[in-house]
């Protein structure tokens, strides 16, 4: 299956959320070192729910479109429906098949996302 | 010179994968027939162990192993078979110098290596001189890939013990002169031990180790088209007798009582436990294959391809794309090309050559510290690597598939 479908193309030329937040009290950076990959994911929490969030970085077209999918995604849902946001679940959201040799590309996002609310989650207890 | 399609029909591979278009040479070689054929003899005929053995299988495989050693020895260039030890491969021939160099050392002592070391050959020695307090001195390259003579002379000292350095780039594609390399440094400290990396040069460089006059040479079999799992340390017996052994265990003892162990003379001394017999004895069989063509004429093969490729490179795709390692048409530059195309991630690139059964290899090849000199946006690139078995139709279809990449991601809806 070709992965440069039209809709991650598009993701990847126009980023979604693209950018960086003024309060940068839970954000994080992940890199792809091997790929050369970087990302860093800033959200907005309110009363249990992601209010803003944006990233930036640089990589391959799968890593942006990934991380501009999950930011649209991920506005306005709570941190329990996020958290329970599964792997295979975060690959459905891109539309395409992903194999090993990408599938770390198309989960950076979404790590720094499980990370993120992973230390909300400890800081809030 | 064969024509590539005769090249071809030696490598079962092609036969099963119609339409191959393979440049991933540098990371591994594609294995021929005879070296398949070759470790088939050893499994199905005398799969057993070495030296212990007083049966005739036994003897069978014994001899065999200590003919590719001999053949090993001549290959490379050595003088003996007793310089010959065999490892898994590159990384684990480096990891056994640095360990086994270890008593040698001191505090403050310096290691040399370049800035365009792969990671089996950087590594080792960085996490050698953190844990000893050892000093680690990376010689820079210049943005053409090639180290500056003046710029490795004030990178040596009398105080330098070690010099490790690549032969030729995995990444850049330049052949440093080890020769030149080597004199300059025993210039400065006449008793430093000197380290060739070999990984990418031992199945296509004709000069041999004593002409190059190392103390030590590393490679790896499956880049030379023999099985995964077989690599070569190569060391002046002189060293290798007085050196402490990396690995403990049988076959490298003499005698062993509850409180004492006497080593072996090498190369047994740094062979503990069972070998990868098949592997070695395959391996025998790649080297007959390389010899049949000889490393001149497979080295001329690749520099050509590159030297063609760089051209069609720059022609295609103009300031879109940036070519690394040195100018073809002035200096001399391997079989290896890395580049960068404006626009696309390297990974994308390289998994839209897979979609038309072209591989090559996207990132950073094992190679960080040198990429993050690299001037390129996303610090990583796309390798290409030639091999016998290429030809200018790969190069065509390669020029395609960058095509398709670029229109694809240049096209804005």
């Amino acid at each position: 299956m070709n992965i440069y479908q039209e809709n991650i193309l598009d993701h990847y030329h126009n980023p979604r959320n693209f950018g960086s937040l003024s309060d940068n009290s839970n954000a994080l950076s992940l890199e792809n070192p091997s790929c050369g990959d970087s990302l860093t994911l800033s959200l907005s929490v309110e009363k249990n729910s992601i209010t803003n969030i944006a990233f930036t970085g640089s990589g391959c077209a799968l890593s942006i479109a990934s991380a501009s999918l999950l930011t649209e995604y991920a506005k306005g849902k709570s941190i329990e429906e996020l958290t329970k946001l599964s792997k295979s679940a975060m690959v459905s959201l891109l539309g395409i098949e992903v194999g090993p040799a990408r599938i770390k590309c198309a989960l950076l996002a979404w790590e720094a996302l499980q990370k993120i609310l992973h230390n909300f989650s400890e800081k809030n207890l | 010179m064969l024509s590539s399609q005769e090249i071809q029909s030696l490598f079962p591979v092609f036969r099963n994968n119609p339409g191959l278009c393979y440049l991933d040479t540098p990371a591994s070689s594609l294995t021929p027939e005879s070296v398949i054929t070759k470790l088939r003899e050893y499994y199905e005929h005398y799969p057993v162990n070495v030296s212990r053995g007083l049966y005739t299988l036994s003897e069978k495989a014994t001899q065999e192993v200590e003919y590719v050693r001999e053949k090993t020895a001549q290959f490379l260039g050595g003088s003996s078979k007793d310089e010959i030890i065999f490892t898994r491969n590159t990384t684990e021939s480096l990891n056994l110098l640095a360990r086994t160099l270890l008593p040698t050392l001191k505090e403050n002592d310096e290691i040399v290596i370049t800035g365009m070391e792969h990671h089996a050959n950087f590594v080792p020695w960085q996490q050698l001189a953190k844990q000893y307090n050892l000093k680690l001195k990376i010689v820079p390259f210049e943005k053409d890939g090639h180290i500056e003579e003046e710029t490795l002379r004030t990178f040596l000292s009398p105080q330098t013990k070690i010099f490790s350095f690549v032969h030729i780039s995995n990444v850049l594609g330049t052949l440093n002169d080890a020769k030149r390399f080597i004199d300059i440094a025993r210039s400065i400290q006449p008793s430093l031990i000197t380290i060739i990396d070999g990984a990418q040069s031992a199945g296509n460089f004709p000069l041999g180790v004593r002409d190059l006059d190392c103390d030590f040479f590393t490679c790896s079999g499956h880049k030379m088209f023999g099985p995964k799992g077989i690599g070569i340390l190569w060391g002046k017996k002189k060293h290798l007798d007085t050196l402490s052994p990396f690995l403990y265990g049988g076959e490298m003892v003499s005698s062993v009582s509850e409180k004492e162990s006497i080593f072996k003379e090498s190369p047994a001394r740094f062979e503990a436990g069972t070998p990868s017999i098949g592997d070695i004895i395959g391996f025998g069989s790649a080297l007959d294959f390389i010899e049949s063509f000889g490393k001149q004429s497979i080295f001329d093969h690749e520099k050509t391809l590159t030297s063609l490729l760089w051209e069609r490179l720059s022609e295609t795709f103009g300031d879109a794309i940036t070519l690394f390692g040195p100018n073809p048409k002035t200096h001399i530059h391997t079989g290896i090309l890395s580049f960068a195309l404006e626009g696309v991630h390297p990974h994308d690139i390289s998994q839209i050559l897979a979609q038309e059964n072209i591989c090559v290899r996207a990132g950073t090849h094992c190679a960080m510290p040198l990429h993050k000199n690299l001037d390129t946006p996303f610090h990583a690139t796309v390798r290409v690597g030639f091999s016998l078995y290429n030809s200018p139709d790969d190069i065509d279809r390669l020029i395609g598939g960058l095509q398709k990449a670029r229109s694809l991601f240049t096209f804005s809806p």
